[in-house]
Order: C-alpha cells, then structure tokens, then sequence
C-alpha cells in the first residue's frame, strides 16, 4: 500500500486519514490488515443479518407468551409495546395443543410436504435421466425447463386457476372433448380436488429445479465407472442402482432437505389460489398463522404457532446436519 | 450417457413420449395463457380451443393497461425490484468476497446463520418486521418495501456469490495483490470479472424475490401508492365478477419480465444455481 510513504511526508497530526489509517491498521501485520478490510466488507450486511435472524425470532418468541395484537404491533418495538400487551405465560400454546384443528392443519402440512417433494423428487429424477439421454430433438428443453421457477407466485395461480374454471377452463374442455363429461368440475373449489391441484402446482413449479440439479449430478459421474460395469457384465437397472443412485446422493440431499423447508414454510402458493379454503380442506400452518394474525388479530397465538414451525424446522436441519455431516 | 445402443425401439419410443409429456407439462400453461391473453372476450367463454382466424386481438391488453391501476402497479413493482437488485448484488459481493477470501472470527457461524434463515417461517417473520416498519415510519413506503426484500434476497445472494468466488483460485488475489492492487481493487478488476456468471445469478434471484413477493407488501403496502403487481393480480383473482380476458393479459404482462431477464441469462442462472449442489 502506498499510504504508509504518503504519511510520512506529512505531519502525522494533520493527516487525520492517517490516523485513521493507523487506528485501523497500526503496525499489524498485513494479513490482519486484510482481516480489517474483510469486516469493512461485512458490515453492511451484518445488519440485515441481525434484523432477518436474530431480532424476529426474539421478538416472536416474546409475542408468542402475551396477548398482543395489531395495535400493540402498530406500536413499534418501543416500551410502548410493552405497555399494551399482557404476558399470558404459555396460555398460547396450550391453546394450540389442545385445539383439535390445530392438529389436523399440522398434519396436512407434513402431508403436503411429504406428498410434493416426494412427487417432485421421482419426477425431476426422471426427467433428469431423460435429460441425461440427449434425445435428439429435445436439447433444447433443457434451457427453458426452469421457467415454472422464475414466474412470480400470484401469475402461476392466475394461470392454473384460468386453467381450471368451472366452465371455460381449458382442463374442463379437454375432458369434455375426451367424452369424460361427468368428471368435469369446479376444481379449485372441490373439497376434493383442491388439494390435489395444490400438489401439482408445487411440483410443477419445483420439479425443474429438482431435475436440473440431478441432471447436473448426472453430468459430473464418471464415465468409467460405467465402462467398468459393463465390462462386469451389469444390466441397466444395476448400474443405475448401483452407480448412478450412490452418486446422486449428495445433490439428493441437498434438493430435498431445500424444499421440504420451502414446501413447508411456504405461504403464497396456497394463500393466493384457495385461501385455504374450501371449507379448510387446504389450510396448512403458513396460510393459518397469517390468518390468525391479521384477520383475527390474535398476534400472540399466531407467534406461538410461527415459533413452533420454526422449532420443527430446526430440529429438521439438526438431524439432517446430523446425518449428513458425518459422511460428505 | 449411459449405453443405450441395445435399447429396442419400443423402448426409445417410450423414453420420446415421456419427454414430450414433460415439454407439455412444463409449458402448456404458458402457451394456453398467452393464446389466451390474445383471443376475443367472447370466444374465451365458447368452450372451443380454436375461433375463426379473426378471434385475436390486443384489446385485453389495452384494457388491462387502461383499468384498475394496473400501470401504477406495474411502475411500483419495477422501481421496487430494480433497486432491490442492485443494492443486494452490490452487498452480497462485498460480504461475498470476505465470506471466500478472509480468514475472519466467526466465519463459519455467519455462513450457519445465513443459511438457517431460509429455515425462518416468513409468516413469522413478517409479524416482527410489521412492528419494526411500523416504528420507524416506513409502512406504506418504497424504502420499507426495498429495505424488506433487501434482507429477504441477501442471504441466499452472498452464499451463491461466495460459492462462486471460492472457485475462482486464490493465486490471480496474490498477483493483483503485489501488483499493488488493494483488497477492493481485486474485487472489482479481477475476481469480479471472472466470477461475473455467479454474480449475474444472484442478482436475478433478487430481483426474481422481489418481484414475485406477495407476502410482505400485503402488509407493508397501504394503498395504491405502493402496491405491487401480485398484489393487483389478487385483487383482479378475487373480483365477483372475474374479468379474465384483462386478467390473463395482465398476467402475461407480470410474467414478462421474468422470463425475459431469465432469457438473457438463462445459461448462467441454471450452471449457478445447480453448481452449489454438486460440488460435495
């Protein structure tokens, strides 16, 4: 650095930036030099970190033990929040615990999670594969694939919803056109089918990512390690269970444990297209901690409820660490 | 890849269906919406794929632009995303960059905490940050949106960016560095450049989170002044009489620039995001 010649030739208590330079620097090595600058680089961000990380899941749990509601939370973080809110103790969460519906919501959502990536996994795996063949004619999907991805939630579910009207939808006329009259109905609003379309929305929208990561698992095995089998003889079926399987395990991984966080804390794809209903055949806990928030202004309960997704979802990571970790 | 020299036909075929079965999957909903966007009013409601030749018009679009605030909405959306973008591209390469290239205390918890935050429900975090815009006076602002997209994109951005960096050797750092670059000269003359597709990645995922939010600027948006375009799509979705032929047109319009940014860096953005899952 060229500062250290420049201070020199000035007096050093006129050259404040070289006192700041010092204060800084002082006589340190330069790699502790590098250190400082590495922390300059950082401390935009740490903020950010402090306010999405620590500060919400202080401040939910705080809200999960009182009674607050919009007002108190219009209130600001100050003491004012403090004066309008009661500590209820953990009234909140026995009145999730004990609340039969609350149950029922958290066993959809372990349904859907388990449902969507399970059906996402198998199918982006296929398609993966398919991807992996090269067929002529067809190496071009590869680079549109991920457009289910990048459109925003809300037009997705305008699409579907489009896609599914009771009498002009497009699903509606194929089957009628198919001679399948009496399956056709209101899709979205079918206590049936509601959660179904839900599934297919999530896999249509998160297969591609799937696929693409597995394609380029696919990409990185050796091809050797094929040849090798051959040579041994191996069928089709034993190589990809014990060559191509083995090797995607990583990548596996890695897709499924992101979108069982996703799928699981996800709000809008369910939010936007039924709201939950019909009738609460498609509440999941995302969906009813917004609701309880800011329909019903039970901001406590709703913490309470937020703080246990959280809990679920770090005991989740723990133990996936915790598998995980030892062996990659 | 794999041999398939002794696959039968039949077997060919099958693997061709399939494919074409995916390729409709994947972007039949695209093509119905568009060819909708453009088909008559009337002719959406006849129940027939197909109207005579002069069924298309750009009239939904005129009426989606023209009504409901759309335009507004569409100005909103894009003045939010663009800054988003740019300020948490230009953050996640500084933090980036340290997180790849220092040695510094703490680290390897930071890294922990950056990703632990895609565990946090968003449901819960939007009730705390709901007091937090509430307190400083930024609910219904530009800067209270941007500044919650912000901490919403940047986690996820400076791990990519750093993974990106961590491929790129060491060894061009030490020659800059006794060139006599400084550690902000390397970021920007040399690492950047090389690392531009990571970067590019991470800039479209913000501006992808920030332009599809639904959840956050349902709450910190209170009129018209700062309503995005998810938002509109809702309100159109959620009319008792839904208009779908301006729907579907808005729609499209939402979708666009989307696909157009994915367009551009479309090789990029799937090498990005997949490279984080196979290194191992």
């Amino acid at each position: 650095m060229s500062g250290n010649k420049d201070d020199k030739s000035l007096p050093a208590k006129l050259n404040i930036f070289a006192h700041i330079y010092r204060l800084f620097y002082g006589n340190k090595s330069l790699d502790s030099k590098r250190k400082i600058s590495g922390w300059l680089m950082l401390l935009p961000v740490l903020p950010a970190f402090l306010l999405v990380i620590i500060f919400p899941a202080v401040m939910g749990i705080i809200q999960s033990f009182t009674d607050a509601g919009i007002a108190a939370m219009a209130a600001g973080i100050g003491s004012e929040f403090f004066e309008i809110v009661n500590f209820t103790g953990i009234s909140n969460y026995i009145e999730l615990f004990t609340d039969a519906e609350f149950w029922e919501i958290t066993f959809r959502t372990f349904l859907l999670v388990f449902l969507a990536v399970f059906l996402q996994y198998v199918s982006g795996l296929v398609l993966a594969l398919l991807l992996d063949e090269e067929l002529k004619g067809f190496r071009w999907f590869k680079n549109v694939v991920m457009l289910p991805w990048v459109v925003p939630v809300a037009s997705m579910v305008v699409i579907f919803n489009w896609m599914t009207a009771p009498n002009y939808g497009v699903v509606n006329m194929l089957l009628e056109s198919a001679g399948m009259e009496h399956l056709t109905t209101n899709w979205f609003g079918s206590i049936t089918f509601a959660f179904p379309i839900i599934i297919i929305m999530h896999v249509w929208r998160n297969m591609p990512f799937y696929a693409l990561t597995l394609f380029a698992g696919l990409s990185a095995i050796p091809q050797i390690q094929y040849e090798a089998a051959e040579v041994d003889g191996a069928s089709a079926w034993q190589k990809f269970r014990h060559i191509t399987l083995p090797n995607l395990k990583y990548p596996s991984m890695v897709v499924i444990v992101l979108h069982v966080l996703w799928t699981f804390n996800n709000f809008d794809i369910i939010y936007l297209s039924t709201g939950g209903g019909p009738v609460g055949t498609t509440e999941v806990l995302a969906t009813e901690v917004y609701d309880l928030a800011w329909d019903l202004n039970l901001m406590g309960q709703a913490a309470a409820m937020g703080v246990i997704m959280m809990l679920v979802m770090m005991l989740f990571s723990g133990l996936y660490m915790k598998l995980v970790g030892g062996d990659v | 890849m794999m041999n398939d020299k002794k696959d039968g036909g039949l077997f060919k075929l099958g693997k061709y269906v399939l494919m074409s079965l995916y390729v409709i999957f994947v972007l039949a909903p695209f093509v119905w919406i568009a060819y909708s966007s453009f088909r008559l009013e009337s002719n959406l409601f006849a129940g027939e794929f197909f109207s005579n030749p002069g069924g298309l018009t750009i009239n939904n679009y005129l009426r989606a632009l023209d009504g409901a605030n759309f335009l507004d909405f569409f100005i909103n959306t894009f003045i939010i995303s663009v800054i988003t973008t740019i300020i948490v591209t230009f953050l996640a390469l500084l933090g980036g960059y340290a997180l790849s290239r220092f040695d510094l205390k703490f680290k390897n918890q930071i890294i922990l905490g950056m990703l632990s935050s895609q565990m946090f429900p968003h449901v819960l975090l939007i009730i705390p940050f709901f007091a937090v815009m509430s307190g400083f006076r930024l609910l219904d602002t530009y800067f209270g949106i941007v500044l919650t997209h912000i901490v919403l994109g940047l986690p996820f951005g400076i791990w990519l960016i750093k993974g990106y960096f961590d491929g790129v050797p060491q060894s061009l750092d030490d020659a800059a560095r006794i060139d006599g670059l400084g550690s902000v000269g390397i970021l920007f003359r040399i690492v950047l450049p090389v690392a531009a597709p990571g970067v590019a990645v991470a800039a479209f995922y913000a501006f992808m989170v920030s332009w599809g939010d639904y959840l956050f600027v349902s709450i910190i948006s209170q009129s018209a002044d700062t309503r995005t375009l998810t938002i509109g799509l809702d309100n159109f979705l959620g009319a008792t009489q839904i208009q779908w032929g301006p729907i579907n047109a808005a729609t499209v319009l939402t979708v666009l620039p989307t696909i157009v940014l994915f367009a551009v860096l479309q090789k990029w953005i799937v090498k990005g995001l997949t490279s984080g899952a196979v290194k191992g």
